[in-house]
């Protein structure tokens, strides 16, 4: 069954008069459970598309799908919808500084209104996913690259979101950690149902993927 | 989004402590100027909030009670024998020269009123009596400018106008608005002393019966030709005003006060700012990941509004216990409620306006520059 869909979505940059086409004509569809990898060579345009497929950036043209639902694009309807859809994943982590390891994973709980006991409970259980329970009141600068990713992993599915959108998540760990990661994220895929897209230049993780897109000059076509 | 707000603030110490002395140094300087200020106005009016007379009368056309001129007392027996009027006493005011033992001189403010009432007398005895004053030539000096009269105590005679003048006792809350010391004597020893006072007053205040109704009172008392009359708050606020505007303490207490909050809101403001500039990808985190701009508003509020609160408390411990340990001392300060309710306001719109400029720039913050390495 088919949880997001886009169809047909454009996305035009004006830079001075000229006009940057990102994001082409593109249709995609991802079912509930699947693992999909999104490649393509630096400025094709995967960040712009990941970016809309994450309600963060409206297209200029195109629908944009949730549950065979379509996306009101109203900027005041959006991050409610980011909440309830979609844990992000980025290549830089973006854990914010001042928490700790389980603060960090609390976010959008405590964005939902979540907190005290049964927030905290949640975290555990989050981090327990990705092997990092004994973290938990670590301060996030004192962790390894490949940890501070398990970490933002808790962080994306401590809401069980149905979506999970990761931007280069091995970007910057080493090959083993990149495999840990990509490993947790096709667990996540098979044992939980998420519906994952991993955006990556990395061809050494085809292999987990249950379909791989390529992009190139904002289109995107299934290979 | 609280909880964020305390971690951010604490994170970096040293920008806290920068932000919490520019609201401490606001909230101190707001604090002294108000209670100087109450404290001086306190003063000028001082002799009108602690007479429990409901109206002051007096010749038309004074515009404090400084300026009222003496009038024959029987217009006094006039305004008692008015219906509705349960008393009046009259008082009055001059002026006296006073030659000190040690050959110096000094001019001196005279209250007069009738000890045997205490209507319009000193508010608390240090030492002595009010009766005392019963005593032909006697007075009573404020505690605060004894040393304006160079060490003299009770039992001293200093020479008024070449007549000789005793002081029976010491009293308090009366400090002077100018340098000249505070005295209090009896309505007689004031028409034989001073020039031109013989068998005058300067004001009648009276009491009007419970039950009555006051406008027809006022209306009568009005009636009389050539005098003004005030109930004592407008008398009282009609003084206060005179000095604040007429004399430009009410403007130099109002310059430094803006100067205080202009201060104080540069000074968060810009720590707000820099601090939100650099965590500007954390904002942008919480936008992707799903907060609202109005959760992002109440986090850099609730920052805002911690060190406020806190730089207030530690402001007003300070300026309180130096206002009320040594300033007191040398300085009338006056510290009422209404003074701790306008500071905590002022502070709290002044960090709450410094957040507005952190707030601006988040709000544009766009959260698609999280994918952005």
């Amino acid at each position: 069954m088919s949880l997001l869909r886009a169809e047909n979505l454009y996305k035009i940059y004006q830079t001075g008069s000229e006009e940057v086409p990102a994001v082409k004509g593109v249709n995609m569809n991802l079912e509930i459970g699947e693992l999909a990898l999104l490649m393509g060579p630096s400025g094709s345009g995967k960040t712009t598309l990941l970016s809309i497929l994450g309600c963060i950036l409206r297209p200029d043209q195109g629908k944009l799908l949730i549950s065979e639902e379509e996306v009101d694009w109203t900027e005041s309807k959006l991050p409610a919808l980011r909440l309830k859809y979609f844990g992000f994943i980025y290549q830089q982590f973006n854990l914010l500084s001042s928490l700790n390891v389980r603060e960090n994973v609390e976010v959008p709980l405590m964005l939902q209104g979540k907190r005290g006991g049964f927030a905290e409970e949640l975290a555990d259980h989050a981090l327990g996913t990705v092997s990092l329970t004994h973290r938990a009141r670590f301060n996030t600068a004192t962790l390894s690259g490949g940890e501070k990713q398990r970490v933002a992993i808790a962080r994306a599915i401590v809401n069980d979101p149905p979506i999970l959108l990761a931007d280069e998540p091995t970007g910057n760990l080493d090959s083993q950690n990149g495999i840990r990661v990509m490993t947790a994220l096709r667990d996540l895929a098979v044992e939980r149902g998420k519906t994952i897209l991993v955006v990556t230049h990395d061809t050494r993780y085809n292999s987990f993927a249950d379909k791989i897109y390529k992009m190139e000059d904002g289109e995107v076509s299934l290979t | 989004m609280i909880r964020l707000a305390w971690k951010n603030l604490v994170q970096d110490k040293m920008r806290l402590v920068v932000t919490m002395m520019g609201i401490v140094f606001a909230v101190a300087l707001m604090m002294v100027q108000s209670g100087i200020y109450f404290g001086f106005t306190s003063n000028v009016s001082g002799r009108i909030d602690n007479c429990p007379a409901d109206v002051w009368i007096m010749v038309e056309g004074a515009f404090n009670a400084d300026t009222a001129r003496p009038f024959p007392q029987e217009v006094a027996h006039r305004i008692e024998s008015i219906p509705g009027i349960e008393w009046a006493e009259k008082l009055t005011r001059g002026f006296a020269f006073l030659r000190m033992a040690d050959g110096g001189s000094s001019w001196a403010i005279v209250f007069g009123f009738d000890p045997d009432s205490g209507i319009g007398g000193p508010k608390e005895m240090v030492r002595g009596s009010i009766l005392d004053l019963r005593k032909p030539d006697s007075f009573i000096v404020d505690e605060s400018t004894l040393a304006l009269l160079k060490g003299a105590s009770i039992g001293d005679k200093l020479e008024n106008f070449d007549k000789k003048m005793e002081i029976v006792g010491i009293c308090r809350g009366h400090k002077s608005p100018n340098t000249y010391p505070v005295l209090f004597a009896s309505n007689k020893t004031m028409q034989k002393h001073s020039v031109r006072m013989d068998n005058s007053v300067v004001y009648v205040v009276a009491k009007i019966k419970e039950g009555v109704n006051q406008d027809q009172v006022m209306e009568r008392l009005n009636a009389i030709r050539h005098f003004d009359v005030y109930r004592a708050d407008d008398f009282s606020a009609m003084v206060k005003t005179y000095w604040t505007n007429k004399t430009g303490v009410g403007m130099g207490i109002a310059i430094t006060m803006t100067l205080a909050f202009i201060v104080g809101l540069v000074i968060v403001g810009q720590t707000m700012y820099s601090a939100t500039v650099e965590r500007l990808r954390e904002y942008a985190t919480l936008k992707a990941l799903g907060a609202s701009n109005w959760a992002i508003c109440r986090a850099i509020w609730a920052q805002a509004i911690i060190v406020g609160l806190s730089g207030y408390f530690i402001g007003m411990a300070i300026s309180t216990t130096m206002m009320l340990g040594f300033a007191s001392k040398v300085l009338s300060i006056k510290l009422t409620p209404l003074v701790f309710i306008v500071v905590l306001i002022t502070t709290l719109l002044m960090c709450l306006g410094a957040a507005l400029l952190s707030i601006f720039r988040v709000l544009k913050v766009d959260p698609a520059t999280v994918f952005r390495s």
